[in-house]
């Protein structure tokens, strides 16, 4: 069952379109790098993603080690609001606040995922991912989470009530399309006063051996219905009425 | 819906106990995958940020006179709840700090590197507020902002426009 509903104040933060590949080896960062002359009008920002790792060996006297690499490049739109990432393993589009529309996120997804294809030459796609993450802000006083949220951590009722935080994460998986579904719940630093503020990060992903193209697009709206369900299954009614009125 | 029935749930499976498989690839998330998915996302890389720079705002209330043994004053409260005022905005605008950091003229510094371009805030014991950027060795633009949260905002976008342009 398709939900499509969009709210005229709809608490969605960042949506994120995320596709893995595996690369021939030969490829080089410099090729990554290439796709910045083809969009740099529309993302001048560049900045370098690095991957750090530490080992700490315990043997004998003992020693550490760090190590830092560039795995790709993040590039930004003048106003910061859209960032495309290209990295030795993937790919990710992502569009801050405020959120237009799927469709609108999708297209220009699929013109950048086709650049990243020409310049990395992926061999193939492992993973596509659809993420959202939404930012529920709460008016104080309220009486109980569980009135805004279906999916939130259970306290025995022999513990104390109070609450000063929380952070949960589930991993559930899709039977029917043989995907999972990450879903983090945190309550994090308000974001103004006399709110209380829980994010809602729904990472809906497929693995596979090897998508096509098509295939990966197909997949991806899939995956949309899937996260627009779970949303909506893990909200009440009165969680709803703080997004608006919903709109065509 | 009632509230209630919204609320009312079946039993949770949990599949590894059940003896039930789950379909498609195992799915077993490390440290590194949690890691990966904040790395990936532009909020909780910023949301990050902005939890590091109110813990290092808070931190400042343990200053002493002469921290810095120059002589300088530590951030007074005055200048800690503007800072902290002007978090709020930056958090509205998306636009996480570099650093945050004590200023030798007594007060807190906001800063934001991006490249060669550089830009703060910095909100002084006074109470005043001054901002600063440029690029590179460029000479600096420096001008003061009024208190009212109007004026914060226009400043907040000037910086954005030089750290983006």
């Amino acid at each position: 069952m398709a939900v499509h509903k969009h709210y005229a104040n709809a608490p969605i933060r960042e949506a994120l379109i995320d596709i893995r590949v595996e690369m021939l080896p030969d490829i080089k960062l410099s090729s990554l790098d290439e796709a910045y002359e083809l969009i740099r009008v529309d993302y001048p920002t560049r900045n370098e993603m690095k991957f750090v790792q530490s080992e700490i060996s315990l043997v004998g006297q003992g020693s550490t080690s760090t190590k830092q690499e560039i795995i790709g490049y993040r590039f930004s739109a003048q106003d910061g609001k859209q960032i495309v990432q290209t990295r030795l393993d993937g790919f990710t589009f992502s569009r801050l606040a405020p959120y237009e529309c799927w469709e609108a996120l999708r297209d220009e997804a699929k013109k950048l995922w086709s650049i990243y294809q020409g310049v990395a030459r992926p061999q193939k796609i492992t993973r596509v991912a659809v993420r959202y993450i939404n930012q529920i802000d709460i008016p104080l006083p309220m009486r109980d989470f569980k009135d805004f949220f279906r999916t939130f951590p259970d306290i025995s009722s022999d513990l104390p009530q109070e609450l000063g935080g929380f952070l949960m994460q589930l991993q559930i998986p899709q039977k029917d399309f043989a995907g999972m579904v990450v879903l983090t719940e945190a309550l994090v630093p308000p974001a103004r006063p006399n709110v209380a503020s829980t994010v809602l990060d729904i990472d809906v992903f497929k693995m596979k051996d090897d998508f096509g193209s098509d295939d990966a697009w197909n997949c991806l709206e899939v995956l949309r219905e899937r996260k627009n369900e779970i949303f909506e299954g893990c909200i009440t009614d009165k969680a709803r009425d703080l997004f608006g009125p919903i709109v065509m | 819906m009632p509230l209630a029935t919204q609320n009312a749930r079946p039993p949770a499976i949990y599949l590894p106990l059940s003896g039930q498989e789950a379909e498609g690839p195992a799915f077993t998330p490390s440290l590194g995958d949690i890691r990966r998915a904040v790395e990936a996302s532009a909020y909780w890389r910023a949301l990050e940020a902005f939890v590091r720079a109110e813990a290092q705002l808070t931190e400042f209330s343990r200053l002493t006179a002469d921290w810095d043994s120059y002589g300088a004053e530590p951030p007074n409260a005055t200048a800690r709840e503007s800072a902290a005022q002007l978090l709020g905005i930056l958090r509205t605008s998306n636009l996480p700090p570099t650093r945050v950091v004590p200023s030798s003229e007594g007060g807190v510094g906001i800063c934001f590197v991006n490249g060669e371009a550089y830009a703060d805030i910095e909100s002084l014991n006074s109470g005043e507020l001054l901002a600063v950027m440029y690029t590179g060795t460029e000479e600096p633009q420096v001008w003061e902002i009024s208190q009212n949260e109007e004026s914060i905002k226009k400043a907040v976008e000037q910086i954005l426009d030089h750290l983006t342009s």
